[in-house]
């Protein structure tokens, strides 16, 4: 694989250019119209509306159940929906049967052909194109040069690594060049360090090739490495969309907030709106100032102050009186290496936690158990959620 | 969990038990060596009544009957019973699959008479005329079952998506099915066709029923032999039985334990 060395290691989010959803008029690659699966009285999917754009790299994130298995099993043509329209380059897909379909997917198992070296599971979908004997083998030669693996053509899938598996699922995936490549828990059976590896070969293999790949997962950390843009998926419906950045700093909703990484959810009361800035009554904090929020709100609207572990700032002792500030006693350490995540009750209120970088050596031996503790945070650190 | 040692208890169990199965066997294998005629008398080690096989020709044409039977029969069930594993695993619910299920396995456990009566009486009612056909439909109905077992057993284990991802490549699903499925469950199926012959092969009291005329299969013509007295000639053709009986068994055992190791590796 030859990859720019500049490109290697840059993550989606540094590629600022790349954003096709935010231009106008601009035609998806894929439009998801109200899509709708029922199975028995469960209602699998709900009235799903998305566009995924061409060459996006874009994740349904979800606990499972949330519908995003079934979602991506309609756009393969493995189940259709009762209700809506699944439209790739205007066509509707909706009844197609899955071998006439330009999509491809790499299944969760990988589902490998075991009576098959790695070269005929290649070129499987390409035998049934009816392509020339040379031009199968200059294919599959140069997908197997892509993914790394030039030398195992011969193997059985019984004689891999989980890695090489993984790689023999995406070349035999994109084999036939597909419009859309549907990846299903890409890494989720990998071990840890092979997962950070890949991921960063998948978004390389993804900028190469320009395929729009679009991936579920439930697992976050993936869903932000690899995507250009997140849908958040609960109960059938997709709660928010938008890049990484987004809808981990701008969460819409408790929902999106909490299940995307930790959250402290502090259920309080608007008391003074300015222009950009609210003032909420916070239990703990006594007043708070925080950036508006992006709906309008009225004061008396009782609303949740939203702040991150790790936006919370932590000083021993009694440190300075003031608003966004308040005195802990903590209650509990979680010492992690890199990082210490703390338990701190308030006075009257709830408990936070908070997190450190443990940025020099001692200081995971500042703060012990039972210390008193001053938290606190600037406006932009905090977010009003009014859903 | 240590393994527990194997003691003098077990080792006289185990002996007993082993006795108890297959000391009638080992002594109709011994005897079919016997130089005597009689049947009882140890007169020395001999293959005369091997050698003496070919030249028997009411028992060599009731060999062959029943090769041809087990044949034909076998090819029919692992088609049926390959077929009806794959309903009952593939094709999801369905009308009627609980009644199919049941009804597959329902042949495993019935009394062989009543499945030879109540084929005869079927024979009969639809004037059939009993011979060679008859005794194939009934061989095939009874082992259809059991290649269903064991095909569906490896049908169960295997990865869905496999199938998916021949359909997601191209493949319609029917293709998918030749190409992917088919192969993988190749060892099961020949397993299965092992077992069907093999259970042909040595079956009497089905046949009995519904044989007729000129359709006399070996182990029918080894009991009516054996009616008027044992000769050696029967100890070695049932020697020879029991030697094909087994190969079958084991060949087939070894196959489905093949695939069961390769599926655990993977």
């Amino acid at each position: 694989m030859t990859i720019p060395a500049a490109t290697r290691s840059v993550s989606r989010a540094g590629r600022a250019a790349f954003a096709p959803w935010l231009e106008p008029g601009r035609q998806p690659l894929i439009r998801l119209d109200g899509v709708t699966r029922d199975f028995g009285q469960v209602r699998a999917v709900d009235g799903v509306t998305l566009d995924i754009h061409a060459g996006e790299i874009f994740c349904l994130l979800g606990p499972s159940g949330c519908g995003k298995t079934t979602l991506m099993r309609m756009l393969a043509g493995f189940d259709d929906p009762d209700r809506g329209r699944i439209l790739l380059d205007g066509a509707d897909l909706v009844g197609q049967p899955p071998h006439l379909r330009p999509v491809n997917m790499m299944f969760q198992s990988y589902a490998l052909f075991p009576h098959l070296s790695v070269a005929d599971n290649v070129a499987f979908g390409l035998r049934q194109q009816r392509l020339g004997r040379g031009d199968i083998a200059d294919r599959v030669a140069r997908l197997l040069a892509l993914v790394e693996l030039t030398g195992l053509e011969r193997r059985k899938p019984d004689a891999l690594s989980g890695g090489q598996k993984q790689r023999v699922a995406l070349a035999r995936a994109l084999a036939r060049q597909p419009k859309v490549l549907l990846l299903d828990e890409p890494l989720g059976a990998l071990d840890r360090r092979t997962r950070e590896r890949t991921q960063f070969e998948l978004m390389a293999i993804q900028r190469e090739l320009g395929t729009t790949f679009l991936v579920v997962t439930h697992d976050q950390d993936e869903a932000m490495v690899l995507a250009d843009r997140i849908a958040v998926m609960e109960a059938g419906k997709v709660i928010q969309v938008g890049p990484p950045r987004s809808v981990y700093e701008e969460p819409q909703s408790r929902a999106v907030a909490s299940f995307l990484g930790d959250i402290n959810l502090i259920e309080a009361r608007v008391t003074q709106v300015a222009p950009g800035s609210v003032v909420l009554a916070c239990p703990g904090f006594g007043a708070v100032e925080v950036a508006a929020p992006n709906e309008p709100v009225e004061p008396g609207r009782a609303v949740a102050l939203a702040i991150r572990p790790e936006k919370l700032r932590l000083t021993p002792g009694e440190g300075l009186q003031g608003p966004n500030r308040a005195l802990c006693r903590v209650t509990d350490i979680g010492y992690r290496g890199d990082g210490t995540l703390y338990s701190v009750a308030m006075e009257e209120g709830p408990v936070l936690r908070v997190s450190q970088i443990n940025a020099d050596r001692e200081m995971s031996q500042a703060i012990g158990l039972d210390d008193v503790v001053t938290i606190a945070f600037s406006p932009t650190a905090a977010l009003v959620l009014t859903r | 969990m240590s393994r527990r040692r194997f003691g003098a208890w077990d080792a006289t169990v185990l002996s007993l038990v082993f006795a108890f199965l297959y000391i009638p066997i080992l002594i109709v294998v011994l005897f079919s060596f016997n130089a005597s005629r009689l049947v009882t008398v140890w007169a020395g080690f001999s293959t005369r009544w091997y050698a003496a096989l070919p030249g028997n020709g009411p028992l060599m044409e009731a060999a062959f009957i029943t090769l041809r039977i087990g044949l034909a029969s076998a090819l029919a069930a692992t088609l049926l019973g390959t077929l009806a594993a794959i309903s009952l695993t593939r094709l999801g619910p369905f009308r009627f699959k609980g009644l199919l299920a049941g009804m597959v396995y329902a042949p495993l456990v019935m009394p062989e008479i009543i499945t030879g009566l109540s084929l005869l009486l079927l024979f009969v009612a639809i004037g059939l005329d009993r011979g060679f056909w008859t005794i194939v439909l009934a061989h095939a109905t009874f082992s259809t079952c059991f290649v269903a077992v064991v095909v569906q057993a490896r049908l169960v284990t295997l990865d869905r998506s496999l199938e998916e991802a021949a359909r997601d490549l191209g493949c319609t699903a029917p293709m998918a099915f030749i190409k992917v499925t088919l192969p993988l469950i190749s060892t099961s199926v020949l397993a299965g066709f092992l077992l069907a012959l093999t259970l042909s092969l040595d079956d009497l009291v089905i046949a009995s029923f519904v044989s007729g005329p000129g359709a006399t299969t070996l182990p029918m013509r080894i009991y009516g032999q054996a009616r008027l007295g044992v000769t050696p000639e029967i100890n070695a053709i049932c020697s020879v039985l029991i030697g094909l009986v087994t190969v079958g068994v084991i060949a087939a055992s070894l196959l489905v334990k093949r695939d069961l190791g390769r599926q655990l590796r993977s």
